[in-house]
């Protein structure tokens, strides 16, 4: 006989053949629950992993309990199988193909051990599993001396979220103590796996997060940061959590960046704080982080973002746009520098009529500019022919722009009427003045001409033509008569040719109106 | 303004070469025609091929002659004139007073019939 000795609960275990308690070794639960629990509770506390939890697990309660072969089996609910989490058996057993076999199987509700107990909810003890008809692992079991068998469900608000199995080389009977304290001690496992589920699923999310998701101490460390760290800046995790964070931001913005840190650690939130943090290669990478402490924990969750190619569009567009402003700028300074030179062009032109006006006229005629700007020409014109037509092409050519025909009728209509003002209101005395203005708008020209004469009224005027719309030729009988020059379609031709004609009361003062649009 | 005078048949041909404004050949086409009619000429043909500006005082100074040759039992007609003075003419309604042609031939041959 080949006997070892096993743990803490040192029993004498036969190798082969079935179990033999020799009376000398003490009933392996019958004063141990207390401890099993504790140690199963200390061992789910230690653990990182559902998979390490249950080994410390399986492995303390084998120990504590007197089994031989444990297993961990996990409800995968979408498949509807339980699969094996982790096996512990006894390092002296040489148990290798049932753990072969435990670890590659899988089992549907119902079927085998752990499905049954996946099935009812409740634990299940087996004396013998070789005799046992549903248990489909039986021949390698009494192949390998397995015989008594127990396992009860891990339960997490009444739903079997995984079984754990025992096994061991006696043949057992149930025993209710036992049942109560591996009930208790399933909880907690359960408890523990729903933990690790979620956490597993929250390590998953971190894991693959693109954002550089991380944990950071009240004492300016990362504790823990995600993948997406070393994908951004470079840097390896131990690299990253053993210097002070500050320490990869840029000098500029450190003074900002512990400021912020500060305030959170007096339970400030932050969002859209935005810094630069230094890469492996050299470069630096605008970060903008939301972070939320937890002063409780000491310790600050954040998400930060890469957002150094959003900066850099920025920069490019608002230099873009500085550019365009300033293009636009410039364009406009060039519009009113060449506004400004026409302008000075015009008051030049203006000035050489008035000079010519006052080289050619006789007497004391001359030109008063009152006004010569392109689009607000103002002039006392002499009462003379010659200063009449002098102006006249002047003024025509303010409006060279204009198309053909409405030049040619502005130009024709304040030719008539100025001609008109100088000489019937004027009555050609160069010692009198007729003052003239035009104003020139995106949608309209206007020209006014006041002379100095005492006006009219329409029925002074039958020698002309716009008294006697029936007939063309009357008013020259009437001219005729008066001994007038030939002439008088003046008028007609002024109305005909502009859409506004309006003199006021005393009709010595016209006003007429030629819309652009 | 110049004027150049030509007889066709019965018909004076005046070749204007100019405008006919105000102060710049109205009073020049004043005593050309006022000229003919002292000489009995009153079959008058403007031909304006050279003379396409006329203002309100060219105007007068046409309309006037016409009633002056009328008078003597006379004819004033025009031909080739600008796109510019016909819209003068249509405007101020002479085109109904006056006898306008394209051509000087088609003028002339009007002259001879009743």
């Amino acid at each position: 006989m080949k006997v070892s000795i096993a743990t803490n609960e040192r029993r004498l275990l036969c190798q082969d053949g079935p179990a033999v308690r020799p009376e000398s070794v003490r009933p392996v639960h019958a004063n141990l629950p207390p401890t099993a629990e504790y140690v199963s509770a200390r061992a789910l506390a230690e653990s990182a992993t559902l998979a390490e939890a249950a080994t410390r697990v399986l492995e303390a309660l084998c120990e504590a309990l007197g089994w031989d072969f444990g297993a961990l089996w996990n409800v995968d609910a979408d498949s509807g199988i339980l699969t094996c989490v982790e096996t512990w058996h006894v390092p002296a057993l040489e148990l290798p193909r049932f753990d072969a076999a435990t670890r590659g199987a899988t089992f549907t509700r119902g079927v085998g051990l752990p499905g049954r107990v996946w099935f009812t909810g409740q634990p299940a003890w087996v004396p013998d599993v070789v005799a046992d008809a549903n248990f489909p692992r039986a021949p390698i079991a009494r192949e390998e001396g397995l015989h008594g068998a127990f396992a009860l469900p891990l339960l997490i608000r009444g739903t079997v979220v995984g079984v754990m199995e025992f096994f061991s080389r006696e043949i057992r009977e149930p025993d209710e103590a036992l049942l109560g304290l591996l009930t208790r001690v399933g909880a907690q496992v359960g408890q523990f796996m729903e933990r690790k589920r979620a956490e597993e699923e929250l390590d998953r999310f971190f894991t693959l997060s693109l954002d550089m998701l991380c944990v950071a101490g009240f004492d300016g460390y990362f504790k823990r940061v995600n993948p997406a760290w070393e994908g951004v800046l470079g840097y390896t995790r131990d690299e990253l959590l053993t210097r002070p964070y500050v320490d990869f931001v840029h000098p500029d913005d450190r003074g900002q960046t512990t400021t912020t840190a500060d305030s959170l650690t007096t339970g400030a939130h932050v969002l859209n704080f935005e810094n630069r943090y230094r890469a492996k290669d050299g470069t630096y990478h605008w970060l903008q982080w939301v972070a939320v402490p937890y002063p409780s924990e000491q310790t600050i969750y954040a998400a930060a973002r890469d957002i150094t190619e959003q900066k850099e569009a920025r920069v490019t567009i608002a230099r873009y746009s500085n550019d365009l402003v300033a293009a636009r700028q410039a364009q406009a300074e060039d519009a009113s520098r060449l506004a400004k030179i026409v302008s000075e062009l015009e008051v030049r032109d203006l000035l050489n009529v008035v000079q010519v006006a006052l080289q050619t006229s006789e007497g004391p005629a001359a030109i008063e500019v009152i006004s010569a700007k392109p689009t607000w020409v103002e002039l006392l014109v002499p009462c003379t022919r010659e200063a009449a037509e002098q102006i006249q092409p002047v003024i025509a050519r303010l409006g060279a722009d204009l198309p053909a025909d409405v030049c040619e009728s502005v130009s024709e209509a304040f030719r008539e009427l100025l001609l008109n003002a100088v000489e019937w209101g004027g009555r050609l005395d160069p010692n009198r003045k007729v003052r003239i203005a035009f104003v020139r708008t995106d949608r309209v020209l206007i020209y006014r001409i006041a002379d100095p004469g005492p006006g009219f009224t329409l029925t002074d005027l039958d020698h002309a033509a716009i008294t006697h719309p029936g007939d063309p030729l009357e008013h020259e009988r009437v001219r005729e008569k008066k001994g007038l020059r030939a002439g008088g379609f003046g008028l007609l031709m002024v109305r005909a040719k502009v859409d506004e004609l309006v003199y006021n009361e005393k009709q010595n003062e016209v006003v007429f109106m030629k819309y652009l649009d | 303004m110049q004027i150049v005078e030509r007889s066709v048949g019965g018909v004076t041909i005046l070749d204007l070469k100019g405008v006919l404004i105000e102060d710049d050949g109205d009073d020049v086409f004043r005593d050309a025609v006022n000229g003919l009619v002292d000489r009995g000429r009153t079959q008058v043909l403007l031909n304006m091929a050279e003379a396409p500006q006329i203002d309100s005082t060219g105007l007068g100074v046409l309309a006037s002659k016409y009633v002056t040759l009328r008078r003597r039992d006379g004819q004033l007609k025009l031909c080739n004139i600008s796109a510019r003075t016909r819209r003068l003419l249509e405007t101020m309604k002479l085109l109904k007073v006056f006898e306008v042609f394209d051509t000087e031939a088609d003028a002339i041959a009007s002259f001879g019939r009743p």
